[in-house]
């Protein structure tokens, strides 16, 4: 027999007993009442069972109250250790939008239908007062890579002080008017913030097994002849470069205007580290089943992410020498953050049944509680 | 033995599909787009052969929808308005080249339905005009290109030769230039490349083309020596300065072919 059998049965017979004891007493004292109306005095063996009776019904309600304890104890044991679960097991994925600044991003782009194209706005060119170009393959116009690497300048603006019927006024920046980096191939693409000097810009690497495409264009002085009249006219060299792992070195005419770098492409994989450390500046993690809140990221958060589905990396753009991210993990299986000792952000059970039915967790609470105190007093009752 | 016969040809009726299905039993120089993509359409782009025996590729090939750059996509002689196509005659494309180099013919239509024909050819192109009648049988409504490659400078180039319907020569040159973003282009730089000589840059005025996304504009090389030109289409430098992807055009002097 089973050690809850036993008790079960144990109480069983305490009640029997119990309730028989109630009987005799009833009766018992009913016999000490007609002796007391008959006028006579009551027995002492009456009497002497009655108290005899007394400590048996003590000693058993003692052995019925010792015996609600370990139950409520057994109870309240289960309860905890219930919470305790809810407290510890985590959910297998949850979905994660990250806001974050960062001074560098490396992601693997996924292979896809379109072409992923370099500045993200659609038509957007990019103006630079310059860039370099490295692991050039293939150049157009040939000639113009110095082993496979381009530098380009913007030219010299025009004279305002010069004759400016000869010379029209223009944007003397160098154009950037793709990168474009083809469907159906993947990319690894790691940008980073580029610093010369007091400016800041974009450095760009990619890697992959089909060759990137970049056109920019640069202002050239042409002869021209408008009207009979022979003049030097500026003009745009358009020079298109070809290459497998090329690095771009972008810095924009306007550094305070924000650069769309990506919009809207899906990524396999995301990184914010480089050589093992965080590159976050701040930012914030939205991790839904944790509140609303989000996560505060603190510069030096190595923030590590995986997901089982392809991220959307909604745009990554260079906002005043910083990179700026926004991200969405669909199905994070992977959310840590810390660089030694590194927090998991996954919600726990508790955390997702506490944000997904707040009300259903609190009234089921309320209930369980009432239902327990309703259970305690007809427990007392009955004995 | 009866065994690996029949290895074989499962092997080869499996390869023979493969190949259908992805489009890659037609030659190397016609459009490699898979078969099932081409399902449903009238008269799918198929290959045929030209009066002269060889083979091409000519249909109906299905709208693309990459977002390109404003690029030139067709460069044909200027010819007085044309006319149409008609069935069940021979029609021909001429080009000004040396006539024992072939030459990559890309007609494309510009509007629905979605024509294409390819060939590679020396001299001249015929084919019968059954299908283009059919389908598109107005000339100014044709994207043309005729490339072939040449070495400059030891690197291999594609040039452009622009190609005109029947005979004569001109060298007025139209070119169809097609973007899918609003364009203003106002000037044409032209860079001689072989032989080697100054850049010019001259205004050009760009015209409606036949379909939505295109212009035209004409660019007479007639005062310009024979060789190749980097011809580059864009906006004034004061502008956005947008510019079309170049193309090395390949000018030569020639007399009718008639």
């Amino acid at each position: 027999m089973s050690s809850s059998e036993s008790a079960g049965s144990t109480s069983r017979n305490a009640r029997t007993a119990l309730k028989k004891l109630s009987e005799r007493k009833v009766q018992r004292l009913a016999t000490i009442a007609a002796e007391l109306e008959k006028g006579e005095q009551p027995l002492s063996d009456d009497v002497d069972e009655l108290d005899r009776l007394g400590q048996l019904e003590a000693i058993y309600k003692s052995l019925n109250a010792k015996l609600r304890r370990q139950l409520e104890l057994g109870a309240l044991g289960l309860v905890l250790l219930a919470l305790i679960a809810l407290c510890l097991i985590r959910l297998r994925s949850t979905s994660v939008d990250v806001e974050l600044h960062a001074t560098g991003v490396r992601f693997s782009l996924d292979k896809g239908t379109t072409t992923t194209l370099i500045p993200g706005e659609t038509g957007q060119i990019l103006t630079l007062n310059r860039t370099t170009v490295s692991g050039i393959e293939t150049i157009s116009p040939h000639g113009s890579a110095n082993g496979g690497r381009l530098q380009l300048r913007a030219a010299t603006g025009p004279d305002k002080n010069a004759n400016t019927k000869a010379i029209r006024n223009y944007d003397p920046s160098v154009r950037l008017f793709a990168i474009v980096l083809p469907s159906d191939s993947t990319f690894t693409v790691h940008a980073s913030v580029a610093y010369s000097g007091n400016s800041r810009g974009l450095d760009l690497r990619t890697e992959g097994t089909m060759p990137v495409n970049a056109s920019f264009g640069e202002v050239i002085s042409v002869p021209s002849t408008t009207e009979g009249v022979q003049s030097a006219a500026p003009a745009i060299n358009h020079i298109t470069v070809e290459g497998k792992d090329m690095q771009f070195a972008l810095y924009p005419a306007d550094q305070l205007r924000e650069l769309a770098v990506f919009r809207d492409v899906h990524v396999s994989s995301i990184s914010f580290s480089e050589a093992g450390h965080s590159t976050v500046l701040n930012g914030t993690a939205y991790i839904r089943g944790r509140g609303s809140r989000g996560v505060t990221l603190r510069p030096s958060d190595l923030l590590v992410l995986s997901s089982e589905h392809p991220i959307l990396l909604r745009e990554l753009t260079l906002t005043k020498g910083e990179l700026k991210v926004l991200a969405t993990v669909p199905k994070a299986t992977t959310i840590l953050l810390g660089e030694d000792s590194p927090r998991d952000l996954r919600p726990t059970l508790f955390q997702w049944i506490l944000y997904r039915w707040p009300n259903q967790l609190y009234a089921t609470l309320s209930a369980l509680i009432a239902i327990w105190l309703a259970l305690r007093r007809w427990w007392e009752s009955a004995e | 033995m009866i065994r690996s016969l029949l290895k074989i040809t499962i092997t080869a009726i499996l390869c023979s599909s493969c190949g259908v299905a992805f489009g890659q039993a037609r030659p190397a120089f016609c459009e490699q787009i898979p078969n099932a993509l081409l399902e449903g359409v009238q008269a799918p782009y198929a290959q045929q052969t030209s009066p002269d025996g060889k083979p091409y590729c000519e249909g109906l090939l299905v709208n693309p929808i990459a977002l390109l750059p404003p690029s030139v996509v067709s460069l044909k002689q200027s010819q007085v308005s044309l006319p149409t196509f008609t069935s069940g005659a021979v029609a021909s494309l001429n080009w000004c080249d040396d006539p024992r180099l072939p030459v990559h013919i890309r007609l494309r239509s510009t509007k629905i339905p979605f024509f294409g024909l390819d060939a590679l050819q020396q001299g001249s192109f015929k084919w019968r005009t059954d299908t283009i009648a059919t389908w598109q049988p107005n000339w100014d409504n044709l994207a043309a290109l005729g490339t072939r490659e040449v070495t400059i400078s030891g690197d291999k180039q594609t040039v452009v030769v622009p190609l005109r319907v029947g005979g004569g020569y001109s060298s007025v040159y139209s070119f169809m230039v097609h973007s899918q973003t609003a364009i203003s282009l106002s000037e044409a730089l032209i860079q001689p490349i072989q032989p080697p000589g100054e850049p010019k840059l001259i205004d050009v005025s760009l015209m409606d083309g036949p379909s939505k996304n295109t212009w035209l504009v004409s660019v007479s090389f007639a005062a310009r020596k024979a060789g190749i030109y980097r011809v580059t289409f864009e906006e004034a430098a004061d502008d956005a300065g947008l510019t079309t992807t170049p193309i090395y055009l390949l000018h030569k002097t020639c007399v009718s072919h008639e």
